[in-house]
Order: C-alpha cells, then structure tokens, then sequence
C-alpha cells in the first residue's frame, strides 16, 4: 500500500507563558506566539522568571476512504538542537484543534486542560535526540485519522505538566513548516488497507487431523467474526462459535492488523483465539474451545493477561501450540509505536501459556512473558531517527516450531518480522530469531539471529511467513520489493547453537509468467506458503500477475533447493473480482491436500472463497512390462507401468540401456515429454550378441519425477526366418479334410521351439503356445470346409529370440454331401424289392457340356464394362488357344468375362464346381464365379471364391456353389478384382462347370431300412450297386417298410 | 506571507517544473530511482505521487503533501536551522523518499552486505 507522507501547515509555531510562579507559568494565560522556522517546546529559568513552551503543529492530508484502516500512523518533527545539556524529559503529542490557520495566545491550554486532550504520541526521554528526527505514534492517533482530513497537535513534556521547578533550561527546538519546506519538516506518516474478509484474521487457520480450522470474517468495520470447521474430503462447514467482537467486556478489540487474531489447535484439536483484549489495549484476550465428540466444541470463558508492551496497543498476534508439557502456547504480539516507545522499547513481546487451565477454566496459564530481546530488539533506528518500532502495520510477523514436524524439538521456535530499523515502506533485511527455551518453559533461555535474512517491505499488508520444512531446518519466506526478487526464500538448517542457510531462492527471478514482481507482491497480502512434506517442497500461492481475480500455485522443490516453474491454478474468479489476500494453514499439515481461503473484493462486495488443493504426490518407480529378447535387427517396443499415487498421467520419461558386460550405456533417451509409457527402439540401434539392461524413471505434469525402476534384462541375437515348406503354395485345391500336415524350414538360427497358430478370418482357431522342439512339422486341424484360414508358424531360437511368422493360406472343401435321390419298385414276380438311386457322377461335367479350351476360338464369350475379349494363341495352358481378358478403364471393378450365349442348365438345389486355369499381367485377385440365372435367364446371384493370383504365373482357381431355388440357368468365369488399371489382363483356359465334387459316388451309398409307421431304428442293408440300384430280397410281403439312402463322399 | 493555497500552488509547479522524466536522485540515504512522479493541487494542499518501482499500474509507493523543496547544501545560502540550503525541489522529494526507504536496494546492500 501506499505511504503517505504529510508535511505540516506554516501557521504551525509555539506559544509561551513567562511568571514568577511555576504554576502561574503552566496555566498560562500566554504571553505571546511565535511562528518561523523554530518551535519550542518545555520550561526553562531565566533569572527567577519561569517559561513554559508549547508547540502547535497541524497537517491536512487527502480522504482516506471509508472502506480503508489506517493499520500505521505516526508524527514526526526533527529536534535540532536542545537548550540543556541532558533533556531527559518525554515528548508528547496532544491532539488539539488550535486555530490552525494561525495560532494566537487563545490556544494556550494548562496542564489540567492538556492531561484530558487525546493522547496521540510520546517519546520516551529525549536525550540524545539532538539532530535526529523522533516519531510517535498512539491507538487514538490511529483511530483520529479517519474520518478527518486535518490533524492537529499540542506538543508539551511531561515536566510541562507536573514536577519540580526547573533550575536551567529544559527545552528543545523543533523545526517548524518552511515557507519553502524543507525534510526537517514536521511530519505526518500513515499508511492504510483496503478492508476485505481476510483483513484481522489473516492467520487465523489451522489444520486438524481430520479437517480444518478457521476465523472468517465479514469484512465490515465492525466485523462479525465466526470460528468454523471443515472436515477433510467434504465441504460441509460446521459454525463451531461467533467470536465475540467489540468494546464490552470479555470481548476481543475490533481488528486494527491483518493479523488481529491468531488460532492455534492441539493434537485433540482443541482451539484457541487470540486477540487484543477489548478493555486494556496492551492486553492478550485467549478464548479457548475444547472438542467435545465428532464435530462439536465447548467455548470456555475468556481470559486475558497484561504484555509488556509499554503502554502500547496490540495490533498482531502470532501463535502456535507447543508440545511441551501438557501442552502450551507460545504467542508473540505486535503492537503499534506507542506512549513508552523509544530506542530501547522497539521489540516485539511474547507470552507461554499452558493449555490444560484455559481448557480446565482455572485460569489463563500463563507460564511468562516478555520482550523479544536480544534477537529482535537490538537493533539501529532508521539512518537520522531516534526510535523505531518492529511491527506498527500490524501484519509483519510470523511463528513457527521445529515440533511441528516430528521429531523436531518441543521447546524451540523460529520467529520472523519486519525489523524496527525500518520506516514504513521501507524495503530492507528482515528481523529472524531461533529461540529456546528456559528449563522451566517460562521464557528463552537462548536466542539468535542469522547473518542472512530475507528483505521485505514494511507495509500495512505486506506479509512473512516462516514454515518448518524438517525437523531441524525452516524456510523463512518474505516479499522482496526489488522487481528482481519478489518471494524470497531461504531455507535454514538449526543444529546445536548454530544455524547453516541450506538453499535459497527468489522467485520473481525465476521468470514465472503469472508472478507478480516484487515491487507488487510486497504491498499486497494476495500470497502464501505451505510446506508440503509429502512431495518435500513449499507451495507458493500468489495472486496472478495478468489477472487479479486468478490465484496460482508455484513449487519450491526442497530437494534441489531450486524453484520450480509451475503457475498452476488454483482458483479462478471468473468475474471482476479482485483478491485482497490468501491464506493458508499457520501449522505444519497432516494430510494429501491444503485449505487455500481467498478474500475477493468485487466492486466492494466482499467474499471468501475457498479452495481444497491438492498436493502433489512424486510418481513411484516405473514397473516394467517384461521385454523378450529379440533381433535387434528389427525394431523392438520397451512397455513400462506409469505409477503415481496421485493418478497423475505420465509427462515425461527417460529409458536407458546398458550393456551387462560392462555397463556401457548404449542408450539413453534423455528426459522425453511423452505421455505414452512404452518406446520402440529402431532396429540396428543396439548390437545382436549380446545380454542387456535397462530401466525407465518417468515425470508427472508437476515435472516431479520418479526413481529409476529396477532393472529388466534382456538378450539380442539374430532371429533368423521360417518358410513354409508343405503346403507349398497358398491355396491348394486339394483339402478335403479338416485337417492338414505342414512343414516348415528354418534359416539364419537353430530352432528350439516353435509355435503354430490357425486363424480363419480374423479369429484365432488354435495356438500350439511354445513347443520346445526342433521338428519341423506339425499337424493343423479345426479348419471348416468352404472357408478361408491361415496357418501361422513362428520359430525361436535358446535365446527366445523369435523369426519372422511365416503364414499359408488354404480353404478345405469337405462339405456334406448331397441326399441321394432315391426311389423304391416292388418286385413281386422276383421277390425283391429295388431300391434304386439317382445320383450325379462326382466331378463330371454339369449336364455334358464339355470344357471351353478356346481351341477352335472364343465364340459366345463376352467381355463385361470396360473391359474387352480376345482370342490368345500366344500364352495357353493347354492347346493351342485361350481367352485374353482385358481392362479397358483404370478402377474397373470387376473385370470379367462370360459366355452368355452358351447357359447352362442347372438343377436347383443341387452343388456345382466351376474351375479354370488363369494367368495375369500382374498379381491380382481373381475370383472364380458361377451367375446363376432363372430359365428366363433373369439374373439370381452369384457364387464367387477369390484367389490372389501372382503374376505371370498358371494358376487353377475354382468355386463350389449350390444352384438357388429358383436357378435353372448358369454361366461361369473369372472375375478380376481391386479396380486394376488399364491395359491389365487375364488369359483363361480350360474352364469347366461339373457336379460338384463332393456328391457321393453312387456305389458308396448306403441303404437303410425299417417298417413303416414305427419308432425302430434304421437298419443298414447294404451298399448300392456301381448302376446306383439295390434288390431287398428281405423285405416282406403285406409289410410297408421305409427306405433312406445316405451318400458317402 | 503567502496564503495556503499559493504556497500549494508555488510548491506544486516547482516540482512539477524540476521533473522531466525518470532520474536517479543521489541522497545521503542512498540513491532515490524516481519512475514517475505527479504533482498536482487541489487548492490547499500540494500533492506528489511517486512511484520508485517499476512496477506497472496500482498505487504509487509514496505519496507526499507539501512537499519541501529545500535540500541540505554547504554551498547554498539559504540558512536554515543551522543548515545551509539550496532550493531543488526534485531532490527535496527524492530526500524525503531516501529517509523512508525507498533508496534503490542496490545501495542498501552495499551497506548491509549480501542479502
């Protein structure tokens, strides 16, 4: 926030009252008035006559908003020379409305007068202050600035007032308002913030084991304050009590810090709130509440105790509990410069209570109290002042404990404020102490301060924090205002008597994006830490840079002591909304996530706004998926496991190879951004021959990464290649059973094993799993007739090293035969009866239509579209003809030809083969297909098989179809298909349509037979004759028997 | 004497007058880097915003009323309580500043060793 500095009126000056009576001389009237560049003020003795001094100053400044708190304020004048040798008197300033514009004699106010004016300041015995500028500073001062937009003051000494008559001079000069205005000036320094819900509670939050602890407050003037709870993985909120706020009795003040009010929780997760305490401003108020069952808390009475803060006002209180004991707290205040204030009064107070009496209600438990010296008092005023104060912001200060991390030690704390050399606004080192404490725990038996702190701008919402990150060690964390630093962390070890900074870091120098720089994140209360010891980093939240209603997440990695560049975000206002202030747990966290509270102001309304974040779990090692060994001739896939607590996807992984022999690393990937968790290594990468091991450490989005996985192994050699042997070629024409002998050779390897799948289509048939077994045959059953399979072999060598899969491909046709036609005489005269059957001769030409082998020409053959028809005398199967079939169009699917004059007669119902031989320009699928056709020669359908035919080679092709229902008609051919270009051709020849060949031979079928009308079973007679006929010279007479034939391929 | 008011005004235009753009004001309290500064009146008081960062946008880091515009000199002869002066009001604010912080950190360190 800004800092306003406010020079005085030039009507400011000083009024004097000469008598020979001391008290004549105190209760005036004044003799006259004075302006010009010097004001004095005390009593002096000049020969018998007594003088009284009083000076009068006054200041107009700009409206401070109604929606602001002055948190700092103080008056200023420069004391430029002292008319005793010692003026051991206390300088005080009186808020008085003189006649502003010009002082008269009428100002003049007695001693009685003055005791009952607002008391703004004092500075403590002013001797040494000669030629130094002195501050001062008051509650009321604070409390006077606003709404008014003058202030004016009467300054007199305490000897003003009371005591013995003076016997020489005792006054000093001040210097009073130039006409032109000079730094010696009377001044007027305050500085304010824009109230939001955060605005006195700022560290008021505190994690339990099983949930949440916080102050919320309603952002007004007059706050309504409420202690609430929040479970873990829930966002149920339970409203444990109002927090009594105001001016009465057993009240805490209204806040006048960011940090008005400290929570602190114990183990059991009893609470306590601190706070000044509304009757005494140097009092600390503790309201404890003791946990009941689940989720309900008992408010015990409050209790409060005096600080030693000189008379003045409470402003901040930092606290924590301590283990030691029973248990205790350890709280520390800041207070506004104030009545009593001088070089030796700037340090800031602590107070040790036990927790079983406020708990018990038998009292406050005060163990003891004090100031913070020698750590945090001992220090230089401002260059040119003569006093100072630590923490008159009232936000500035920040307590932690080793304990809070287990093991560390239950009577230490870390303490971390802005320090009494600074002025307001004023960007310098930091006060840090490590304190211990006395046997009987009432106070610090040991403290000290580090050589290198942190900076920090001294500011109404500037903020520290101190986080413990180890059992021995803390990160002490500030906001720089140099635009080069910004949050600045240095994390220090504490061992013995002695402390070591281990890392440090400034993260506006990282070049974060969304970080605000360190001029605007020292003047504003929109961050905060949180050591999150699972992932074993400090998580900074800060309001975004570009967008004032973002907050972001960065990651201070402790095991490398560096920043890390994440701006995850966190939340999100959507809106107009501008966050004020951030705030987080003040005790060491227990679980996976962190409460994150955001106080927003949108146009004035005032919100909190609250966040579960996550914290980051670092991914486990990689498990990997076990790598065969393999020819490293051939590209190979290494697959691995991304583990992650979190469920975190992968972001990056490393995989390195290495040889066992000697460990060379023959493979490293480096850090590679992938999502995917497996890598195929190119073939040739690594070298056949040898035994290898690898490993894979992977990263997750946060760039957090794992450990390397343990080790896999494997071994590279030559595979080598299989080649089926038997069958010879794909698609043999002569399966007929379900099953088929194979074999195989072996190149470049020695078999140890070998596999064999079937597969018809894409669906797996049978898998022979590895056979340790150097034969090279095998058996492959489970084929179906009429149906395409594929035989797969695949050989490996000792070493598990595989071959290429050698595949053939084959369709067996050993489908049913055909029902026999059957038909019965009796044959009374020769006492048989004749059985006789009607079967087509296997194979035989359909109807007797002899083969088209083009030798006397290609009459009646047709081409289809776009393609053409020629007699070929040049490539022939057999003879000395055949039929040339081109394409006349690129894309012609089919290509075909037929020989429509020339139909078929079929018989529906009954099966019929087409076969031809083909030979093609190129390699090519071509289908032997029968159009089966109506007597009217309307087209029906089509039986089809395709064969890949390669090129230039004879190649038989042929297909088994049954003639449909209504089919009397039929003609055949090839048809070439897959859209060839042009100018592609088949040569055809020797194509027949026969029966198909798997009708039963007549002389095979079997005769069965039984007596009509009965359940009896079937019995066989006997097999037909070669003339398909049958006498039953069993059967008798006057009994009907049935008669079955069954026909055996 | 002058009125309150023209005092304002007269303290207004002369530091108005002495600044023509960022500038680094050397101080006894260390060197003052000035990146922007108004100065306006608003009839009572004079008012200088100053801004030492560089930081863009937000509030200044000092706002100063009634600005002086004298500065301690040994060869100025204005006399005042004991202190030779002369009159330059740019530097007069940037004194003010260097009292209350806001000298450049660079030479604070120099003072104060490694942060």
């Amino acid at each position: 926030m800004t800092v306003t500095i406010v020079f005085g009126k030039t009507s400011d000056g000083y009024l004097y009252s000469y008598d020979a009576s001391q008290t004549n001389s105190r209760n005036g009237p004044a003799d006259g008035a004075t302006g010009g560049n010097t004001a004095f003020v005390g009593r002096n003795n000049n020969d018998g006559q007594y003088a009284t001094f009083l000076s009068y100053l006054g200041y107009d400044y700009p409206a401070i908003p109604a929606s602001d708190v002055v948190t700092a304020a103080a008056v200023r004048v420069y004391v430029y020379n002292q008319l005793s040798a010692s003026f051991a008197q206390d300088l005080v300033w009186r808020g008085f409305a003189w006649s502003g514009s010009g002082l008269t004699v009428a100002d003049w106010r007695n001693p009685t007068q003055i005791a009952a004016l607002r008391h703004d300041g004092l500075v403590h015995m002013l001797s040494g202050a000669t030629g130094k500028t002195v501050q001062a500073s008051s509650d009321e001062l604070l409390a006077a600035m606003r709404p008014a937009t003058s202030m004016e003051h009467l300054l007199h000494t305490n000897y003003n007032l009371a005591g013995a008559a003076p016997t020489r001079d005792e006054a000093i000069a001040l210097a009073t308002t130039e006409q032109a205005g000079t730094a010696f000036d009377p001044m007027l320094v305050y500085t304010s913030v824009t109230r939001n819900t955060l605005f006195g509670v700022l560290g008021a939050q505190v994690e339990l084991s099983d949930g949440w602890a916080w102050l919320e407050s309603n952002g007004a003037a007059t706050p309504t304050i409420t202690l609430k709870y929040r479970p873990f993985g829930s966002a149920t909120v339970t409203q444990i009590a109002t927090i009594p706020i105001g001016a009465a009795v057993n009240q805490f003040a209204v806040p006048a810090g960011y940090q008005a009010l400290a929570l602190v929780a114990d183990p059991a997760g009893n609470l306590c709130v601190l706070g000044r305490y509304s009757q005494a401003e140097n009092s600390l108020a503790l309201l404890a509440f003791q946990r009941g069952g689940g989720v309900t808390w008992t408010v015990k009475p409050m209790r409060s105790t005096s600080m030693p803060t000189y008379g003045a006002a409470i402003n901040q209180v930092v606290a924590l509990w301590h283990p030691f004991g029973s248990g205790s707290i350890l709280a520390f205040v800041g207070h506004i410069g104030s009545a009593g204030d001088s070089v030796v009064h700037n340090e800031t107070q602590h107070a040790i209570f036990d927790f079983a009496p406020l708990l018990a209600n038998t009292g406050n438990g005060l163990r003891g109290s004090g100031n913070s010296l020698p750590a945090l008092g001992v220090v230089a005023p401002p260059s040119g002042y003569f006093n100072a104060w630590h923490n008159e912001t009232g936000t500035g200060m920040d307590v932690a404990s080793p304990s809070q991390i287990p093991p560390g030690s239950a009577d230490q704390a870390y303490f971390y404020s802005f320090g009494g050399d600074q002025n307001l606004g004023d960007n310098r080192a930091l006060s840090e102490g490590w304190y211990i404490l006395n046997a009987a725990s009432t106070g610090f038996q040991w403290t000290k301060t580090v050589s290198t702190n942190g900076y920090g701008r001294k500011d109404a919402a500037g903020k520290v924090r101190v986080v413990p990150v180890s059992s021995q060690a803390a990160a002490f964390i500030s906001a720089d205002s140099d635009s080069s630093w910004g949050i600045s962390i240095k994390v220090k070890n504490h061992t013995g008597t002695d402390s070591t900074l281990i890392g440090a870091e400034n993260l506006s120098g990282l070049g974060i994006p969304s970080m605000p720089d360190g001029p605007a994140i020292a003047q504003t209360a929109a961050w905060d830490a949180v050591y999150n010891e699972i992932e074993n980093a400090i998580h900074v939240y800060y309001v975004d840079a570009a967008d004032a209603g973002r907050v972001r997440r960065t990651v201070f990695d402790l095991n490398t002591m560096n920043g890390r560049l994440n701006e995850t975000l966190v939340y999100d206002d959507a809106g107009a909304g501008t966050v004020k202030a951030i705030r987080v747990q003040r005790n060491s966290g227990v679980g996976q996530t962190t409460l994150v509270t955001i106080a927003i102001d949108t146009a004035g309304v005032l919100t909190t706004q609250y966040v579960v974040d996550t914290f980051n779990i670092a991914p486990t090692a990689p498990t990997l998926v076990t790598r065969a060994n393999f020819d490293a001739a051939q590209a190979a896939n290494f697959d691995w496991d991304f583990n992650d607590p979190n469920g975190d996807p992968q972001y990056a992984y490393q995989l390195e190879i290495s040889r066992i022999s000697d460990e060379v690393v023959v493979l490293d990937t480096g850090k590679t951004l992938s999502a995917v968790s497996n890598r195929t290594v190119a073939g040739n990468t690594i070298a056949n021959g040898f035994d290898y091991r690898w490993r894979v450490k992977a990263w997750d989005p946060s760039d957090v990464e794992s450990p390397w996985s343990t080790y896999g192994t494997f071994t590279a050699s030559a595979g080598g290649t299989v080649t089926i042997t038997a069958p010879a070629v794909n698609n043999p024409l002569d399966v007929i059973t379900d099953d088929i002998p194979i074999a195989w050779s072996v190149a470049g390897t020695v078999q140890a094993a070998y596999r064999v799948w079937l597969y018809r289509g894409a669906t797996l048939v049978s898998d022979t799993n590895w056979i340790a077994s150097g034969a090279t045959t095998a058996t492959v059953a489970g084929m179906l007739s009429d149906q395409a399979h594929e035989i797969r072999v695949q050989v490996r060598n000792a070493q598990a090293v595989v071959t290429n899969i050698a595949t053939r491909t084959l369709t067996p046709s050993y489908s049913t035969p055909e029902k026999p036609i059957v038909s019965v005489t009796p044959q009374p005269e020769d006492g048989f009866a004749l059985v006789t059957i009607d079967n087509p001769t296997p194979g035989a030409p359909a109807l007797g239509i002899p083969e088209a082998g083009f030798e006397t020409g290609v009459s009646g053959w047709q081409a289809g579209p776009n393609a053409a028809v020629a007699a070929e005398a040049g490539i022939v199967h057999r003879g000395v003809g055949a039929l040339r079939i081109t394409s006349t169009l690129n894309g012609q699917d089919p290509v075909y030809a037929r020989d429509y004059p020339n139909q078929r007669d079929v018989i529906a119902g009954q099966r019929y083969t087409a076969r031809m031989w083909v030979y093609a320009s190129i390699q090519c699928n071509v289908s032997a297909t029968i159009d089966w056709s109506t007597a009217a020669f309307a087209y029906l359908s089509s039986s089809s098989f395709g064969t890949l035919v390669p090129a230039a080679t004879w190649t038989q092709i042929q297909v088994t179809g049954t003639a449909p229902a209504t089919a009397a008609k039929a003609v055949y051919g090839p048809s070439i298909a897959g859209g060839v270009a042009a100018g592609t051709y088949v040569i055809l020849d020797e194509v027949t349509l026969g029966n198909a060949s798997d009708r039963p031979e007549t002389a095979e079928n079997q005769i069965l037979r039984r007596i009509a009308g009965t359940d009896d079973a079937f019995e066989i007679l006997g097999t037909a004759d070669p003339d398909g006929s049958f006498r039953d010279y069993t059967a008798t007479a006057g009994i009907t028997y049935e008669y079955r034939v069954r026909g055996n391929a | 004497m002058a009125t309150a008011s023209e005092n304002a005004r007269a303290r207004t235009r002369a530091v108005r007058d002495a600044y023509d753009g960022p500038a680094t004001v050397s101080t006894p309290d260390g060197d003052v880097a000035i990146e922007s500064l108004v100065a306006h009146d608003d009839g009572l008081r004079s008012r200088v915003e100053v801004r030492v960062s560089d930081a863009a946008g937000g509030d200044p880091d000092f706002v100063i009323v009634n600005p002086p515009t004298l500065v301690p000199d040994p060869a100025g002869e204005i006399v005042v309580h004991g202190v030779r002066c002369r009159e330059d009001p740019l530097a007069a604010v940037a004194y003010v500043i260097a009292s209350n912080g806001g000298a450049a950190m660079k030479q604070k360190n120099a003072r104060r060793g490694i942060r």
